[in-house]
């Protein structure tokens, strides 16, 4: 897929990649090309900029973990960023029909 | 697993390090978290197949190029700019409240006409002349305007000074955001307080050349404004040059 339609839905897809628990930047990215059965194709740097953005808004937190020998920044969910992520799945289904219904 | 300090990775890193924007704790948490990006996806590569230098090529091709990624660090958006102008409008109201202390102080020494008296020619009223007088029994028109004028100097910029406060406790409750460019904020102050310094200093030199009735009130700003302008520049040479 075009990043061009990616960077636009970048936060709801991290958002919902963290509602499987806290993750470090690499396994936010893994997870996201595991569930999209590799659709996605975009730098996989340019998710820090993302998670940062969302931890400043306080949709998520996030803290070092150096349990596995490496120092890992990791994010997990805050219940703001719960919340965001309900009116933007809300809002992404809408866009969805609205689409599906001019393109048939 | 072993670091090739000459290898893809680590030159990727050095070139990341270079562009990445804000100040020193964003840029070292960035490049910490690339970095084990980097070498978790190496292994991941290694325990595909791939040769050292394969998969850190391919780990580095996948994190994307340096400039795109650390583009993406650089976007301001306004909120972040809330919290830094508010220190610096509390700065400044802070410098025009310690500018009035230096107006109170320069009064005492020098008389309310020094810092607040007016130009050759200015008159006023008889009305006027009243009201002041009303306040300052005893004294010429023009004195019992200097010292009414100089009582405003002082409480107003006082007032300035105690905004001042108020606005550094709203700073200190804003919640942080996104860092700023490396030394902006301090060459934004350099270029306030150092314009004001100009402005207020020009003014007291027009003062001092028409009599001096009224300097006192530049000066006051003046020396205040510079010393801020000084403190910025010595802020900003020490964010660039390397610590010993």
């Amino acid at each position: 897929m075009g990043s061009g339609h990616l960077s636009g839905s970048l936060d709801l897809l991290l958002l919902s990649v963290l509602t499987s628990g806290e993750a470090h930047g690499y396994a936010v990215m893994t997870r996201l090309k595991e569930a999209s059965g590799g659709a996605f194709d975009l730098p996989e740097g340019t998710v820090y900029p993302a998670l940062h953005r969302l931890e400043s808004d306080g949709l998520l937190s996030s803290r070092w973990d150096s349990s596995s020998g490496r120092r890992r920044r990791t994010y997990s969910l805050t219940a703001r960023g719960a919340e965001a992520l309900r009116v933007k799945r809300r809002e992404w289904r809408l866009f969805q029909r609205g689409v599906e219904a001019v393109i048939a | 697993m072993t670091i090739d300090d000459d290898g893809p990775v680590e030159h990727y890193l050095d070139d990341l390090l270079r562009r990445l924007p804000g100040d020193a704790h964003a840029v070292r948490r960035a490049l910490a978290e690339a970095e084990a990006h980097l070498y978790d996806a190496v292994e991941a590569h290694r325990a595909a197949g791939l040769a050292q230098e394969d998969a850190e090529r391919a780990a580095v091709a996948e994190f994307g190029p340096a400039p795109v990624v650390a583009g993406g660090f650089g976007s301001l958006r306004p909120s972040d700019l809330v919290r830094p102008v508010v220190l610096l409008g509390a700065i400044g109201l802070l410098a025009v409240g310690l500018s009035g202390a230096l107006s109170e102080l320069m009064g005492r020494v020098w008389g309310a006409r020094f810092v607040a008296g007016d130009l050759p020619g200015a008159s006023y009223t008889s009305a006027r002349c009243a009201d002041f007088q009303e306040y300052f029994p005893g004294h010429g028109c023009l004195d019992a305007a200097a010292l009414h004028h100089f009582g405003e100097v002082v409480l107003y910029r006082g007032a300035a000074g105690a905004l001042g406060l108020l606005a550094l406790v709203a700073w200190r409750l804003l919640p942080r955001r996104r860092a700023l460019p490396t030394g902006a904020p301090h060459l934004v102050g350099m270029v306030a307080f150092g314009g004001a310094a100009g402005l207020t200093a020009s003014a007291a030199v027009n003062a001092a050349a028409q009599g001096g009735a009224g300097a006192g009130q530049w000066l006051s700003a003046a020396v205040v404004a510079v010393g801020l302008t000084a403190a910025y520049v010595v802020a900003l040479m020490r964010t660039f040059l390397p610590t010993r």
